[in-house]
């Protein structure tokens, strides 16, 4: 710590030297000594010191009241009179530069020690209350909406910024309760968290709600709400706001698109299977037809009998494709997510893809450990199964070969993986394969097999809604292993709570 | 074609039970009929005998339909290849196949009579 340095005022020099020795006992170092008002402030300019005694009657042009008055003027120092003089007139006069002590002469140390604690700590506590001013300028003017509020939520402060995010000024927001800002459907969440706050649970949670303005209309707001006490006693909540609304709307208009997208690749994707089922359909009706009309043209009726019973087999081949599709469409295709065993929806991927691969002479290899239940969308994984499936099965037309799905669970975390014995993805390809409209295929990507270079952007952003991670492996001419990385716990709500 | 009976005919098929259907059918008036379920099988057998006609499915596994097609039609050009779609094909490829040497199309499910139809008249 400094020490304190003290400007003495004396134009009398045996009396400045005695206060000067019983300062430096006291432990007060003297910064200078000066015998008249003018240098007294040319003094406190220069030195700033932490205190002046100032001796009323000085030899020169000013006195010690208008020394000090002209130091007050420029500085926050403080000023202890000496003074052997008591008329009212001299006192009213000192009385207006707001000294912060008065000595009589003769002097007495313990008078000297106490009247100067006392200044300095008069100073400390002006000092402290000017920075706390300042801080609530701070807060005043933030940048952010600051409210404090009562435990029933009754709010008892508002900053200008506050204010303004309800479209209320500071006047019409006090007094109102937390509950009229909120929107209705937000009013649960928001008293749970401040209730949770003001008993203790939680000492600060950072959440998003929708906050109503005087105009009705709806702002997202992000709040940090922190126990406001006094003393140990909770008094209530001090909130903290920033309006989110328009990061808000991009990140729904983003949703949308991507909605949007993953619909049309959906789309795309059922055309695809529609084709290969009409294929499979129009060749069991194909044998139907044929055998029905081969037994009305023969005479044998041991031929009769086979062309029946082939009729009978592939009407419930037929129906079995049936049930596989209905099983696959019947996924809830709502955007909630659903506890959901992983290995039975790739199931119903395969049960509707298994019988064309065997075709395209491509052998399915499950290997599935016993993953557990995950919280997904279904329709949307389903999908993202779907496109990896189909994907393996264009890189391996026409040659054919072998597609393994692995399922293994590592930690909190299951790995499901797709290896194909394909073509392969060329290194500088590799990079790219998630860009949408990236692709090999169709028009775009000038190939033979039909592809809208949706497909892996689309199974991209659907494994990053989940919390999820997907990479691709590939060696040209080897094959490629894309791997989803999928969290097994239910991804909580964003909120942050800080435990007492 | 001066006798129109017993023709030689070709089902390339990879469902195995529309190659028995067509052999059904085909026998019953008398033709000689052969099936290959892959491409491979359908060009060796073009190499060893001519065949009249070639039922060709639209997709195979393995070579691709239209390299069959035109292997067989390099074989043998007086071979008439007859494309079986199971489902809708766009014109493009429709005129692609046409040529590369397809002389006609069969959308399935089709009756003993359109394949008859396309044979040379047998009265």
């Amino acid at each position: 710590m400094t020490k304190t340095k003290i400007l003495i005022v004396e134009d009398e020099r045996i009396t400045a030297e005695a206060i000067q020795t019983t300062l430096e006992f006291l432990g007060y170092p003297v910064s200078s000594i000066v015998p008249s008002g003018e240098e007294a402030v040319k003094e406190a300019k220069k030195e700033k010191p932490d205190l002046v005694l100032m001796d009323i009657k000085l030899k020169g042009e000013i006195d010690g009241i208008e020394a000090a008055r002209q130091i007050r003027s420029l500085s926050d120092i403080p000023i202890i009179y000496i003074t052997a003089l008591t008329n009212k007139a001299t006192l009213e006069r000192a009385k207006k530069t707001a000294p912060y002590g008065y000595i009589h002469k003769p002097i007495e140390e313990k008078d000297l020690f106490s009247t100067i604690e006392m200044a300095l700590l008069r100073r400390d506590l002006e000092l402290e209350l000017k920075e706390s001013e300042q801080y609530r300028e701070v807060v005043e003017k933030a940048r952010i909406g600051i409210l404090i509020d009562d435990i029933e939520g009754t709010i008892l402060y508002s900053n200008e910024k506050a204010a303004e995010l309800f479209g209320y000024s500071i006047k019409e927001i006090k007094k109102q309760s937390i509950k009229s800002l909120v929107h209705p459907d937000d009013i649960k969440m928001v008293a749970k968290f401040h209730k949770d706050c003001v008993q203790g649970k939680s000492v600060s949670s950072r959440y998003v709600f929708r906050g109503i303005r005087k105009d009705g209309s709806i702002r997202y707001l992000e709040l940090d709400a922190v126990i406001h006490k006094k003393g140990d006693e909770v008094i209530g909540t001090r909130l903290y706001m920033r309006d989110i609304t328009e990061r808000k709307k991009a990140e729904e208009e983003k949703d949308m698109l991507h909605q949007q997208l993953a619909h049309s690749v959906k789309m795309a994707g059922i055309g695809t299977l529609a084709g290969g089922i009409a294929h499979e359909f129009n060749n069991i009706l194909q044998i139907i037809e044929g055998h029905v009309e081969f037994a009305q043209r023969t005479k044998k009726q041991e031929d009769i009998d086979e062309a029946l019973n082939i009729v009978t087999s592939y009407a419930q081949k037929a129906a079995k494709i049936i049930k596989d599709l209905l099983t696959f469409s019947s996924v809830d295709e709502s955007t909630r997510k659903k506890r959901v065993n992983i290995d039975e929806l790739i199931d119903s991927v395969l049960l509707l893809t298994e019988e064309h691969f065997k075709k395209r002479n491509i052998e399915i290899v499950r290997k599935f450990q016993k993953a557990p239940q995950m919280e997904v969308n279904k329709g949307e994984m389903q999908q993202m199964f779907l496109n990896l499936i189909t994907n393996a099965r264009d890189a391996m037309f026409p040659k054919g070969g072998k597609l393994k799905i692995e399922t293994k669970r590592n930690r909190n975390r299951v790995n499901i993986s797709f290896t194909d014995t394909g073509v392969g993805i060329k290194k500088e390809n590799l990079s790219r394969i998630f860009e949408p409209f990236y692709t090999t295929k169709g028009a775009i990507g000038k190939g033979d097999i039909p592809g809208t270079g949706l497909g892996l952007s689309v199974s991209y952003g659907i494994v990053k809604r989940h919390g999820g991670t997907i990479d691709a492996k590939s060696q040209e001419g080897k094959g490629t292993t894309f791997t989803v990385t999928m969290p097994v716990a239910k991804i909580k709500p964003k909120k942050v709570i800080v435990e007492k | 074609m001066e006798s129109p009976k017993d023709l030689n005919i070709l089902i390339v098929d990879d469902e195995e039970m529309i190659c028995e259907m067509f052999v059904k059918w085909l026998s019953l008036r008398g033709h000689k009929v052969q099936y290959a379920l892959d491409g491979k099988k359908a060009i060796r057998l073009a190499k060893q005998e001519t065949f009249d006609f070639v039922f060709l499915d639209i997709v195979m596994p393995g070579i691709p339909t239209h390299e069959i097609l035109e292997e067989i039609r390099e074989i043998s050009s007086s071979t008439k290849v007859v494309i079986i779609t199971g489902k809708l094909i766009n014109s493009g490829l429709l005129n692609e196949l046409k040529l590369k040497g397809a002389s006609d199309f069969l959308q399935k499910p089709f009756k003993l009579d359109d394949v008859m139809k396309l044979l040379p008249d047998q009265d």
